[in-house]
């Protein structure tokens, strides 16, 4: 707990300095000096400086972990012309199945992508079977079947439009979107 | 009428004397001049001689007129394939000292067919007189009058080629024809259309979403196409005369690769309601008839034989995509690739016999045809990636994407791959269809 406490006030004096560096800077500069920063990290005791007055600090730790939780809905990966789960996407799963058990709110789609190469038909049809291959693992991992839905894009939506092996390794993927918490 | 018959019937008869000497297929018609059998054709000679005025002199503006309208015609029909439009003009006339409309000076020049016409232009109106003669036998084969506005002069040109070519050898002439695709001009992907040669081109879509797969209905007032605007991938029909989009499909999944059977009273589709790619036969309120495949891979991109009895397909149940024909009851399957380890896309030639696809290659995609007996392996692209062929309505060509220019751009090309040539510049276009010429 003290980690996470130490951690996340340093995370928020580099937010503050940073905003502050972004704006005028009127005054409050060597509050969020550097050296302060690491001094304090010393400290078992949470100094005031860097929280903003409208959080508490449980509100705080709260907020990061969520972030942190959030950012572990990881994509996963795919072989050309291929839907099966690879072991480290099945890894990745495994962790994102803990992330909704552990916010059983949370409903998330999975959208299916290909690379460039195959017809537009064909990829839609494939990007489908790789959503469900995820969808169907999670369900198998216990996640409620009415929290997962599934959406192809094929090879619509790239994130990288490059025309290599590099761009179309990044591209054959399944994302996990939450559209409700 | 019966003196008129009888000479096409004596002409049909000597030129297919001639092509049959160089194809050795005889096709015997009687109200036809030629019919050309795919490969081994023989084409036509044909002059055209520049317009001349109906009344007085051409004003520089009506000339320039009459040059674009006869030059698209020129073009048209050496597209064709059936006729090789002779390189002379009056400039040749003159100094072979031939009177341009007397049928005596093309006849000294060895043309047996010539198209002369007459233009008037009164305000905004084009109105053309155009006689079709056999040279040889002095005769009018064909005359026909022509009103438009200019604006229109395309339109009024590529008429005028579509009964040359049918009036002389009986194919279904393609010049009127449109070409639909998918165009990526901003970050939306939306549906175009533009004539077959490139011109006219229009935006038909303006939804901002993904628009994918347009194909025309047989009578061409159609188009279907997938459209991600309501979120998942359904089919939807956009009427080109209305303007108006009505949604046909949209089982949950996707709704993609529709295909017109041939009476256009029914679509063939890839579902995945499922819980599996598969191919399922649905009416046009979007009505489930029939599933036709029934297998845990992927089942895709259904395309209809032209007599609508049978359906070629993509299925990758034998471990990578290839070429699949069923029944149109989702019966006797018969796996037709076996060239290439991928294969996609199939288009059934509206002639029958063959059937052009996508085959993977080092820089991505070739476009092929085979015979539907699985024989006649052709590779007719090299350069770039070539995907999506899909054919004109009389079989002789096959428009296409490619990006061998570092741009995705609309091809077409000849049926046995020679004169490949862009009708788009820039825009990312993908995903061409041809309207069959109804």
């Amino acid at each position: 707990m003290k980690k996470v406490l130490i951690f996340s006030l340093s995370l928020l004096l580099i937010f503050v300095f940073s905003g502050c560096a972004g704006k005028k800077k009127e005054g409050i500069e060597p509050k969020v000096e550097l050296p302060k920063i690491e001094e304090e990290m010393e400290k078992p005791e949470v100094g005031e400086e860097g929280i903003p007055p409208e959080y508490t600090e449980e509100e705080v730790v709260r907020g990061i972990e969520e972030l942190g939780q959030e950012m572990e809905l990881k994509n996963i990966h795919f072989d050309f012309d291929k839907y099966f789960l690879r072991p480290e996407a099945k890894e990745i799963l495994q962790r994102n199945a803990r992330t909704l058990k552990a916010n059983p709110s949370i409903k998330i789609r999975i959208e299916g992508h290909c690379d460039e190469r195959g017809t537009v038909e064909y990829n839609l049809a494939l990007g489908e079977k790789r959503a469900r291959s995820a969808q169907n693992y999670l369900i198998n991992l216990g996640i409620d079947p009415g929290r997962i839905s599934i959406i192809s894009y094929g090879k619509e939506r790239p994130v990288d439009l490059d025309h290599n092996e590099d761009a179309w390794a990044k591209n054959r993927r399944d994302e996990f979107i939450i559209i409700s918490r | 009428m019966e003196r008129f018959l009888v000479k096409i019937t004596i002409l049909g008869f000597l030129f297919l004397f001639f092509s049959s000497i160089f194809s050795g297929t005889v096709f015997a018609q009687t109200e036809i001049y030629v019919k050309m059998p795919v490969g081994g054709y023989a084409p036509m000679d044909i002059g055209i001689a520049e317009f001349i005025p109906k009344e007085g002199e051409f004003s520089p503006e009506e000339k320039e007129i009459t040059q674009k309208i006869c030059q698209i015609i020129r073009d048209d029909l050496n597209f064709s394939l059936m006729f090789y439009v002779l390189d002379v003009d009056s400039f040749v006339f003159n100094v072979l000292e031939q009177d341009w409309l007397n049928l005596d000076g093309w006849f000294k020049l060895g043309v047996k067919t010539a198209l002369i016409g007459k233009l008037k232009i009164k305000d905004d109106q084009i109105d053309v007189t155009m006689i079709l003669h056999d040279v040889e036998r002095l005769k009018k084969i064909f005359a026909h009058s022509y009103k438009t506005k200019i604006s229109n002069l395309r339109g009024l040109a590529h008429a005028i080629s579509d009964d040359i070519v049918y009036k002389l050898t009986g194919e279904p002439p393609i010049f009127s024809t449109k070409i639909a695709f998918v165009s990526q001009r901003d970050d939306a992907k939306e549906i175009y259309i533009c004539d077959y040669d490139g011109y006219n081109l229009k935006k038909l879509t303006d939804d901002n979403s993904i628009n994918l797969s347009p194909r025309f209905s047989p009578d061409e007032k159609r188009i279907t196409f997938t459209s991600y605007k309501e979120g998942n991938p359904d089919l939807w029909i956009l009427d080109l005369k209305e303007n108006k989009n009505n949604k046909i499909s949209s089982e949950i999944g996707l709704n993609s690769a529709a295909s017109w059977s041939p009476d256009g009273k029914n679509l063939a589709l890839t579902l995945t309601r499922d819980g599996n790619a598969e191919i399922y036969l649905i009416n046009q309120m979007g009505e489930i008839k029939r599933r036709l495949t029934k297998n845990w891979a992927i089942d895709s991109s259904p395309c209809f034989s032209p007599n609508g009895k049978q359906i070629a397909f993509t299925s990758d149940r034998a471990g990578a995509p290839q070429i699949y024909i069923m029944d149109v009851d989702g019966s006797n399957v018969r796996r037709l690739t076996y060239q290439t380890s991928y294969n996609d896309s199939p288009a059934w030639s509206p002639r029958g016999d063959k059937i052009a696809f996508v085959t993977r290659s080092a820089s991505g995609f070739d476009i092929c045809t085979i015979d539907i007996t699985g024989e006649n392996f052709m590779r007719l692209t090299s350069e770039g990636s070539n995907e999506n062929p899909q054919w004109s309505s009389d079989g002789y060509h096959l428009v296409f994407s490619s990006n061998r220019s570092g741009e995705n751009e609309i091809y077409i090309m000849n049926w046995d791959g020679t004169d490949q040539k862009p009708i788009t510049k820039g825009g990312e276009n993908y995903s061409p269809c041809w309207s069959t010429g109804h």
